[in-house]
């Protein structure tokens, strides 16, 4: 695992000195070695975290007529099969190495060697033949991340992280407006924006292509239907599933937990990770994996009596990293830093700060569970959204609505029966479809999210008066999205933007890497997603029953209170994590002070200042969602300005002895 | 205490803690503010709270529906009852 940064230069000479402070921007991603290759104006370089072939992968890697190099962040699974192949064909490897072997692929297979990768990457080529050319691409589901900045000269700028691209040049970075409005509605960014302007990122699935000084060309090499028409007919029992389940499942634990490293392995209390560590302590043989949990003092974020229970049942080493709600307001700042997005929750915190005790305990590669899901619908959004459905058929129905009490069980406006009917007119606006919207399904989310722009300031609204954000969403869909049904496009959206926009990123890559620990995604492996998408719907979603088969598959071998505890969305004291005894953390205060606010110009001075004061006034068990939501979102996007607009604070990576950049 | 006060003092209530795209005071005074959009799910449990406090009165679980709350002048209707009771 690493970092990587570059560019091409079309006025003068690549210096080394530049890429070297690329690289230090983003050194905690990749602390044990730099390498770079330059040749006239182009730099590739990489920032690495050794796992595997630890001695023979270092970057990049260059062809012996030294006309093509290749530098990559991330792991190759199927890396061993397709080295096998290509040596079956006569090429002589010099190394055991992943980036070789992307070397050797892409001299044979030129671009098209993306759709050949399974696991997590992002990758930058320079292929100096035929006039010069630079390729990057990046894995399915955005595990890894990559941006760009096109260049005045025709020339472009790389790396993993932002912060590398703005050590290049002026430094100068200003927030993009499209971008706030797309979280504001959708909770992320979408398709290839960036938060800044004037940077762009390469989305999940893609490769850019930049000729000589020509224009970039972005293409999608993958795009997929969840829902696959299920060719097995029905001769296929449960049973049989169940078994064709447990041998997948298995499969991808065993070719993610690739390393020549210790793994641990992330536990929620959920299913998810459950069985993952469950699953891998079986096969790895090991009889006391490590095992890592959040824990909360505030008792109504805390599943550490589940994780316990797991830990115990199944002897695992397992530690915990106990958050208090201070430790939210404390580490905000560093955490947007290492996000570079506005946040909507606070729930990245907590896994920066378990990164860094997995970091300590000298753990570099982690097993989480994000993807199941997705994958496996088990997000509250497919089950509402179905209820939506059936509630709409027969809007005067006393009960269709009662349902979503089932779903939103853990809601305590939706627990308490004092409440409960009310609770429902909340829906009703949503119920029909009169216009057939292609996005029926996330109506209520979005419109949600619509309501915040009350604190957008009068100024800002009008200059974005004529931008609609769902056509920005709509230009990057999957092939296809418009002929899935409502759960599946349900899924494709969750997929293109809080997947990859926020969980395998704000939540995912930049927490774990800002410790230089990396995740594996056993629920996003390529041959698993693809067993999973042509799963037959009931094995995903029974009636209200989310993730059936995951439940089901390993029967006993799952203790019940595994398998049947119900979803708890992961959460992490949002405004009770900065009102400390009504008061605010230092830099919070100056940040959302009317004359801050008036001055960056993008909220409204008088909703910020009385949101604050409801913070600062209010019983915070009794406020809701969309205020917590607002006074994050609100926070992170004026600490983005702080820290790199303003650059008022700084941060660097907390890793000493910085490398010298050995250029190959 | 009149009707009007009693609504008055519910909008100022909107504006402090629900702020909406919506003029606070153009919010038709007949509608489901949740329907409108303007509070949330949970904005009724925080509502249910402003009016018990507000009045000092106890709302009981079969009031709160859209029939006695499901609007500004139907709250003020439920406070105003509730109050001349007393």
């Amino acid at each position: 695992m690493c970092g990587i940064a570059g560019f091409i230069d079309f006025s003068t000479q690549a210096d080394a000195s530049t890429l070297s402070s690329m690289l230090e921007q983003i050194r905690h991603r990749g602390p044990d070695c730099f390498g770079g290759f330059i040749y006239q104006g182009v730099a590739l370089g990489s920032a690495r975290l050794s796992i595997v072939d630890i001695e023979g992968g270092k970057q990049p890697a260059v062809n012996d007529a030294r006309s093509v190099a290749v530098v990559f962040n991330g792991e190759i699974v199927n890396y061993l099969q397709l080295r096998a192949e290509l040596m079956a064909q006569g090429v002589q490897f010099r190394t055991n190495s992943e980036v070789e072997t992307l070397l050797y692929l892409y001299l044979r297979d030129g671009p098209a060697l993306f759709s050949r990768l399974n696991g997590q990457f992002s990758v930058a080529i320079w292929d100096g033949r035929d006039g010069g050319k630079i390729v990057l691409g990046r894995d399915r589901f955005g595990i890894r991340p990559l941006f760009w900045r096109p260049e005045k000269d025709g020339g472009l700028t790389f790396g993993s992280e932002i912060k590398a691209l703005a050590a290049r040049g002026d430094g100068a970075l200003s927030l993009n407006k499209k971008a706030l409005a797309q979280t504001f509605r959708f909770w992320t960014v979408v398709g290839d924006t960036s938060p800044f302007e004037g940077i762009y990122q390469l989305p999940p699935g893609c490769t850019l292509t930049q000729e000589g000084r020509q224009k970039p060309r972005v293409n999608r090499y993958w795009s997929q239907h969840f829902s696959l028409p299920s060719e097995d007919g029905p001769n296929v029992s449960e049973e049989d599933y169940f078994a064709q389940f447990r041998e997948q499942f298995d499969a991808a634990i065993s070719r993610q937990s690739m390393a020549d490293v210790t793994v641990g392995s992330y536990l929620s209390g959920g299913i998810d990770s459950s069985i993952i560590a469950i699953r891998l302590q079986k096969m790895i043989g090991q009889e006391h994996l490590r095992t890592y949990s959040i824990a909360f003092e505030d008792k109504e974020f805390d599943e550490s009596d589940a994780q316990n229970a797991v830990a115990k049942e199944f002897g695992f080493n397992h530690n915990t990293v106990k958050i208090s709600s201070s430790d939210i307001g404390a580490n905000f700042p560093q955490v947007v830093w290492q996000a570079e997005a506005p946040l909507f929750r606070t729930a990245s915190v907590p896994l920066f700060l378990l990164s860094r005790r997995v970091h300590q305990d000298g753990i570099k590669v982690v097993m989480t569970g994000e993807g199941a899901d997705e994958m496996l619908l088990g997000y509250d959004l497919f089950r509402e959204t179905a209820i939506r459905r059936f509630w709409g058929r027969q809007p005067d129905s006393k009960w269709r609505g009662q349902l979503f009490r089932k779903v939103y069980h853990y809601l305590p406006q939706f627990r308490n029966p004092r409440y409960a009917n009310m609770m429902l007119d909340f829906y009703r606006p949503f119920l029909k479809d009169e216009h057939n919207d292609p996005h029926y399904p996330m109506a209520v989310r979005w419109a949600n999210g619509q309501a915040l722009d009350v604190y957008l300031s009068a100024e800002y609204k009008e200059e974005l008066k004529c931008y609609n954000p769902i056509e920005d969403l709509d230009a990057w869909l999957f092939d296809g999205y418009t002929q899935g049904d409502d759960i599946e496009r349900a899924q494709s959206i969750e997929v293109q933007s809080l997947l990859a926009n926020y969980l395998l990123s704000s939540q995912g890559d930049r927490m774990s890497m800002g410790h230089a620990v990396e995740g594996r995604y056993p629920y996003l492996d390529n041959e698993f997603t693809e067993f999973a998408a042509g799963l037959p719907r009931n094995l995903k979603l029974r009636g209200l029953k989310d993730k059936f088969i995951l439940r089901n598959a390993f029967g006993n071998e799952i203790p019940e209170i595994v398998r049947n505890r119900p979803k708890v969305a992961y959460q992490a004291p949002d405004m009770k994590g900065f009102f400390i005894d009504g008061k605010l953390p230092a830099y919070a205060d100056e940040l959302l002070s009317p004359e801050r606010v008036r001055e960056v110009g993008l909220f409204d001075p008088h909703h910020v200042t009385r949101l604050v004061e409801k913070g600062r006034t209010f019983n915070l068990d009794r406020v809701g969602f969309r205020d917590n939501m607002a006074f994050v979102l609100i926070l992170s996007t004026m600490l983005l300005d702080d820290i790199f607009v303003r650059k008022n604070m700084s941060f660097v990576s907390d890793v000493s002895n910085k490398p010298k950049l050995c250029l190959v | 205490m009149s009707m009007d006060d009693i609504r008055e003092k519910i909008i100022a209530y909107l504006q402090m803690n629900h702020p909406s795209n919506m003029d606070t005071r153009a919010i038709p005074l007949d509608e489901s503010l949740l329907e409108l959009g303007i509070i949330d799910s949970y904005g009724v449990v925080e509502l249910v709270d402003f009016l018990e406090q507000s009045w000092n009165i106890t709302i009981a679980d079969n009031e709160i529906t859209k029939e006695r709350m499901g609007s500004i002048n139907k709250m003020a209707q439920l406070v105003l009852e509730k109050k001349n009771v007393d």
